[in-house]
């Protein structure tokens, strides 16, 4: 099966007019995105993640290299109609209302209006913004704004869909929404392409995250395969003074939360022997896992490399 | 024919673009303003214009209950001259404020946000600008239309004369715009500036008159160099004194030669157009 997003060979380069100065904003760029996920992608402010959405939306041109969007070249524009853009800080024409907006954006991507019409209603409800269909949006606070650029981006019944830092600006039950929505979403078989720099959002939402660090991927997989890969093990027993004076002595690395101490070792063998010494002492065992870095560490570790 | 004409325009530009224009341009308050000094204009000859004629010769006007002295001028004559006055006044006045309420056509759609949003549409960038162009110069055809029909008509009704010439030089002064709306297109569209756009197109229509005088003008130039250069801005630019000129010819009834002026104008209207839709499709937003 093709893949819904692919890009390969990806290249861009931005030089400034008046110098000499070369930003590489992508290098050489191999990614794929299978349908039907929910794929979110990852890094820190100028990694480059806003101009691999923008070539592949033909908003900006590539230096080498294609992307293929639902199977075909996004040379070939027509592949667009099937395709919904939420961009980061949308502005719509203030003149027009919000029943008006979805309107316009829904013929701007060649979509029946009949269906326009039924979805704009459809969205606007779910999307709490019924009651302001016929406000013009120029009256709309950031949260309405960012509300309306999701509806947009779903009006015509996309494949596939781009959302550019898609809980910006909302409150916490709006995030839930834009969350529950991209599942259903994605369950019914739409590819979803986020580009955050939110971690937690990108751990909730994503069934499978790349990290972006100066125009390169450098690590790719599911949560887990990411937090879990070569972690070790971490065992959790009770507090006692002399537990820790023990554990002091021949040292481990450990941390004390809620009363248990928290032990990590680097490895299966470590772990047997610690949990053999344990037990030599009578201290008991209450859980034993994969040790599990959270993203953020992950993330931090990946770009500070 | 209309059927041929709305499907033409449907399949090259979508409505959705055309038509956003037009709401924009409604909604921009300088257009607003452009309308309704027409209608005081259309209104006012209507109303407060006053002819007295005896034997086909004019013999007195009120305006605003002012009497106008005016020689004895066949009733023809005084219509035409106050047509070419008025021609000449839209030409110049309004030309400028016709302008004013386009500049801001193109730096709003490339707003940041905004251009992100047609960008990633399954229309070609081409289609997106020249909409865009189009929309603009649409409703200033419109509005210079309501004007000079609107004035034609009262004053065809007040005085008998209906002089075809200037309903005739609306297209005229819809080709004058067009040029220099072409000028603003590509100011804009490079600069991302609707004030710059207005003021390289409004220079160009102050300068133009001293261009047309070339002629007198380059005797005076101590270097051969200068007169080339003048003489080449003059072929080069948009002649937008001489189409207004023209204007008055044809409301006057006096003979037109403008071939070579539409010519070189239109041909500047091209490479601007040209270079704006170039610049577009190629540019990284």
């Amino acid at each position: 099966m093709d893949s819904a997003f692919q890009a390969i060979e990806l290249s861009k380069t931005f030089r400034k007019r008046w110098s000499q100065r070369e930003v590489r904003a992508l290098q050489s760029i191999n990614l794929a995105v299978e349908p039907g996920t929910v794929f979110g992608l990852l890094g820190p402010n100028g990694a480059g993640k806003t101009t691999l959405v923008k070539i592949a939306l033909t908003i900006a041109h590539p230096d080498g290299g294609e992307v293929r969007l639902l199977g075909e070249s996004v040379r070939n524009r027509s592949v667009l109609r099937r395709v919904g853009y939420l961009p980061e800080n949308p502005r719509f024409p203030s003149h027009l209302t919000a029943w008006q907006v979805l309107r316009l954006y829904g013929s701007l991507s060649g979509a029946d209006m009949k269906r326009v019409n039924q979805n704009a209603s459809k969205w606007l409800e779910r999307l709490d913004l019924g009651q302001f269909r016929d406000v013009r949006v120029s009256k709309f606070s950031k949260g309405m704004n960012e509300r309306l650029a999701l509806a947009q981006a779903l009006v015509h019944d996309p494949d596939f869909i781009f959302l550019d830092e898609p809980t910006d600006g909302l409150d916490p039950i709006g995030r839930r929404e834009v969350r529950a929505i991209c599942r259903e979403l994605a369950d019914k078989g739409t590819t979803i392409f986020i580009n955050s720099h939110i971690l937690a959002e990108i751990e909730l939402f994503c069934d499978r995250i790349a990290l972006m660090k100066s125009g390169e991927i450098i690590e790719h997989g599911t949560l887990a395969e990411l937090t879990s890969a070569q972690n070790g093990y971490e065992l959790v027993v009770a507090v006692t003074d002399e537990l820790r004076s023990w554990l002091l002595e021949k040292a481990f690395t450990f941390t004390a939360v809620d009363g248990h101490l928290h032990i990590r070792v680097p490895d299966r063998s470590s772990a047997n022997s610690l949990i053999d010494a344990l037990r030599a002492k009578n201290v008991e065992l209450e859980r034993m896992a994969p040790g599990r870095r959270t993203l953020e560490s992950v993330f931090i570790e990946k770009i500070t490399d | 024919m209309t059927y041929v004409i709305c499907h033409f325009l449907k399949t090259m530009f979508r409505p959705g673009v055309l038509l956003d224009t037009f709401q924009e341009s409604f909604r921009n308050k300088m257009f607003l303003f452009f309308f309704i000094v027409a209608s005081l204009i259309v209104v006012s000859i209507g109303l407060t214009l006053n002819m007295d004629v005896v034997n086909g010769v004019m013999r007195g006007v009120t305006f605003f209950g002012s009497e106008l002295h005016v020689p004895a001028y066949s009733v023809k004559q005084w219509v035409e001259n106050f047509q070419s006055g008025l021609a000449m006044f839209i030409g110049t006045f309004g030309m400028i404020v016709a302008l004013m309420a386009t500049s801001t056509l193109f730096p709003q759609m490339l707003q940041k946000g905004s251009i992100d949003l047609l960008l990633c549409r399954p229309i070609p960038r081409w289609r997106l600008i020249t909409a865009r162009f189009v929309g603009g110069a649409a409703i200033m055809a419109f509005n210079a239309a309501y004007l000079f029909f609107g004035v034609w008509i009262v004053l065809g009704l007040k005085s008998g004369i209906w002089n075809h010439g200037f309903p005739l030089s609306t297209l005229l002064a819809i080709f004058a715009f067009i040029v220099l709306f072409s000028v603003v297109m590509i100011v804009s569209v490079t600069t991302e500036s609707g004030p710059a756009g207005l003021l390289v197109a409004a220079t160009m229509l102050m300068f133009s008159p001293v261009l047309a005088a070339h002629e007198r003008i380059t005797p005076a130039f101590s270097s051969e160099l200068y007169r080339r250069i003048f003489r080449s801005m003059y072929w080069l630019l948009p002649k937008s004194a001489e189409t207004i000129g023209a204007m008055r010819r044809l409301i006057i009834e006096l003979p037109l030669d403008i071939d070579w002026v539409v010519g070189t104008s239109l041909a500047f209207a091209l490479a601007c157009y040209a270079a704006a839709v170039i610049y577009f499709t190629r540019k990284d937003y």
